[in-house]
């Protein structure tokens, strides 16, 4: 260390400590300015911390490798003026006050014939072989977006460990809720059935189809609507205001797939705020009208639906949990698209 | 649930031990650079004359000082190793670097902003900087009588105060020591500023090879059900929780409110000690202080910490408040 720098200990000493240094120094700058370019922060940390990194990066390069090696190359100069032939001091140069290390000066070998690194020479190559090891893993391609996936897989595996079952909500009995619902529109088939456009209490929009004889036919209204974080969804289950306000919307949400029954399934998606270590699952349940067969556990799925609020069975009075819930009118409102970001930023 | 592959294991630890490592990088590379310039430029015992002589008054100082310097907890360590260099007071330097990570600026928004969904902002803010600076400063008080008895057989050499300013670079000093000239300036920057990146990068690796292989055996929601109706267990818990997890400050508190169900207090006792005490920041500590005094300062911050949530737990319930976000 070249703070306990003695007298003792050799030139070369720390020469090599300070190259290997400025190495890995300026492997470690190049590592955090490349992985900004070329997108593979997005891996592992949240935009805003982007920047930062390139930044560090930056200044890796310019306070400490460029700065460094000016120093050491002249500190180089000052011993070995005229020929500076790199940090090795050759064992015929001439002593004088500015060379003032010990005796174990290169080539020399002490009384046992051993080479005379010190404690801390040993230290420091330790040091170096540990600091390589997230430059290695940049070279082999790391971190990359199959690895995101199995590792958000893996968090949500360990989430749902030792956890109770989640229990099938099943969809809404659009029977019940056209019972207050207000209409918004009615008109007369040519077939003598009439249609209505109901939208209930709880916000949900239908479509009531009475026919000349028999059972009135209820169907949720495919909506449009832009893509939802899992994150408002989820902040807004604690707010009854904020629930109002979104119940009956439409919403498109994306994440991973976990089934729960023929009609329901989870999707999940890992928020992060800072990076990877402080991601949280997130969770929202999906209900659709038919079965769903073709998606395998853990798929990239969208889908698209209704904004509902459902309260869980249990709680005590005051504390109800509530969870979010899309109601998918239907199947082809289910898709698997190509996954574009594994966190929720 | 099924058990995870081992694929899912080893992508699980990397993409985590990566996370933590890059997430940390530039605050230490921030650290180390202002270090260097202290090292060169801040006159020996300097800072000493600002301090008020008493050691309470003066450990305070230190416990605000964040609010002025903000830090995270990564990079506050390679400064305050600078500082107690250059003569500033261990306790003050301690209450600085425990309560810094808490007591400042950004963390004190980020706390806000986490639990402002939640309608508990305030009392989370109030209670995080409240608890962080009687833990912080009770230490610091601590860690100064341990001082008195000890001295610097606490520290390690490189944090030990010097008598006068021995740079860096001493070997290059010989060869120009009469005067400094700007690029020797530099260069003597670069060499601090290297050495104090290199040596807690490294510390900062270890940490979150140890922390990325904790984060596979745990979940974040094993120890909510665990501690369900149990508060006297839920905060030991959470403080194991955020020992293990090794969030930055500025994170840790998001986490914390995804604890939906959780008691206040225990909320509080993982944003309280996370930022003064995890893995990677106990394998950091071992480049300042010897083995006893971070033994000292882990049984103060753990024992506070426990006990301050505890009681901010029997208020809560002595008043009748909920104390989880409704």
């Amino acid at each position: 260390m070249a703070h306990s720098h003695s007298p003792g200990e050799s030139l070369r000493d720390y020469f090599t400590e300070q190259l290997l240094g400025i190495m890995v120094c300026a492997g470690l700058g190049f590592v955090a300015v490349r992985m900004y370019t070329n997108g593979m922060l997005n891996f592992i940390l949240a935009k805003p911390f982007h920047m930062p990194v390139l930044l560090g990066g930056l200044a890796v390069l310019i306070v400490i490798v460029l700065l460094r090696s000016i120093a050491v190359w002249r500190e180089a100069g000052a011993f070995q003026a005229p020929a500076y032939d790199g940090p090795e001091c050759s064992p015929q140069h001439v002593h004088d006050l500015t060379c003032n290390h010990g005796d174990s000066y290169p080539g020399q070998t002490d009384e046992d014939g051993e080479h005379t690194h010190s404690h801390d020479m040993t230290w420091m190559f330790v040091t170096m072989l540990i600091l390589v090891i997230p430059i290695t893993l940049f070279v082999i391609g790391m971190p990359n977006s199959s690895m995101a996936r199995l590792a958000a897989i893996a968090e949500a595996k360990l989430d749902g460990r030792n956890s109770p079952a989640e229990e099938s909500l099943g969809g809404p009995n659009l029977k019940e809720e056209a019972k207050g619902a207000t209409v918004e529109s009615e008109e007369k088939q040519s077939d003598g059935s009439s249609v209505r456009i109901l939208k209930a209490a709880s916000g949900l929009r239908f479509r009531e189809t009475v026919p000349v004889s028999g059972e009135p036919k209820y169907a949720l209204i495919a909506g449009t609507g832009s893509e939802m974080r899992f994150s408002d969804l989820n902040d807004a289950a604690f707010n009854e205001d904020k629930r109002k306000s979104l119940e009956g919307q439409t919403a498109i949400i994306e994440g991973r797939f976990k089934r729960l029954g023929d009609k329901e399934f989870t999707l999940f998606r890992q928020k992060r705020t800072c990076c990877a270590a402080d991601s949280v699952t997130l969770k929202v349940r999906i209900v659709v009208p038919q079965a769903l067969n073709n998606i395998n556990p853990y798929d990239w799925v969208q889908a698209k639906g209704q904004i509902q609020f459902i309260k869980l069975p249990g709680g005590k009075a005051g504390a109800e949990t509530y969870i979010p819930v899309i109601m998918v009118a239907d199947i082809t409102d289910v898709s698997t698209p190509q996954p574009t970001n594994e966190y929720e930023d | 649930m099924s058990q995870l592959t081992p694929e899912e294991a080893v992508s699980l630890f990397l993409i985590k031990f990566l996370a933590i490592l890059w997430e940390a990088m530039p605050f230490i590379v921030l650290g180390a650079v202002i270090a260097g310039i202290l090292e060169e430029f801040l006159p020996q015992q300097a800072i000493t004359k600002f301090l008020p002589k008493q050691v309470v008054p003066a450990v305070m100082i230190g416990a605000v000082l964040g609010l002025v310097f903000p830090m995270c907890e990564c990079g506050i360590l390679v400064v305050m190793r600078r500082l107690l260099r250059k003569g500033l007071p261990l306790s003050c330097c301690i209450a600085y670097m425990l309560a810094g990570p808490i007591i400042n600026v950004v963390v004190i928004f980020s706390t806000w902003a986490a639990f402002d969904g939640h309608g508990i902002a305030r009392e989370m803010v109030g209670l995080r900087v409240g608890l962080g600076f009687v833990v912080a400063c009770l230490t610091a008080l601590i860690v100064h009588v341990q001082y008195l008895k000890h001295g610097n057989a606490l520290l390690t050499e490189v944090a030990i105060p010097q008598a006068e300013s021995v740079p860096v670079t001493d070997i290059a000093d010989s060869v120009a020591p009469v005067k400094k000239p700007f690029g020797r300036r530099l260069a003597n920057i670069s060499a601090t500023s290297m050495h104090d990146f290199v040596d807690i990068t490294l510390f900062l690796t270890l940490g979150a090879v140890l922390a990325a292989t904790a984060k596979l055996f745990i979940s974040t929601s094993e120890v909510e059900t665990l501690s369900k109706d149990q508060p006297y267990l839920a905060i030991p818990a959470m403080m194991l929780l955020s020992f293990l997890m090794c969030l930055c400050s500025e994170a840790d508190a998001f986490v914390a409110a995804s604890f939906t169900k959780m008691h206040v207090s225990a909320k509080v006792a993982f944003l309280v000690l996370g930022p003064m005490l995890d893995i990677k920041l106990m394998l950091m500590y071992t480049r300042v202080f010897r083995r006893r005094l971070i033994l000292t300062i882990a049984a103060s911050v753990v024992t506070f910490v426990f006990l301050l949530s505890i009681v901010v737990h029997l208020v809560y319930q002595a008043n009748g408040w909920a104390g989880v976000p409704n």
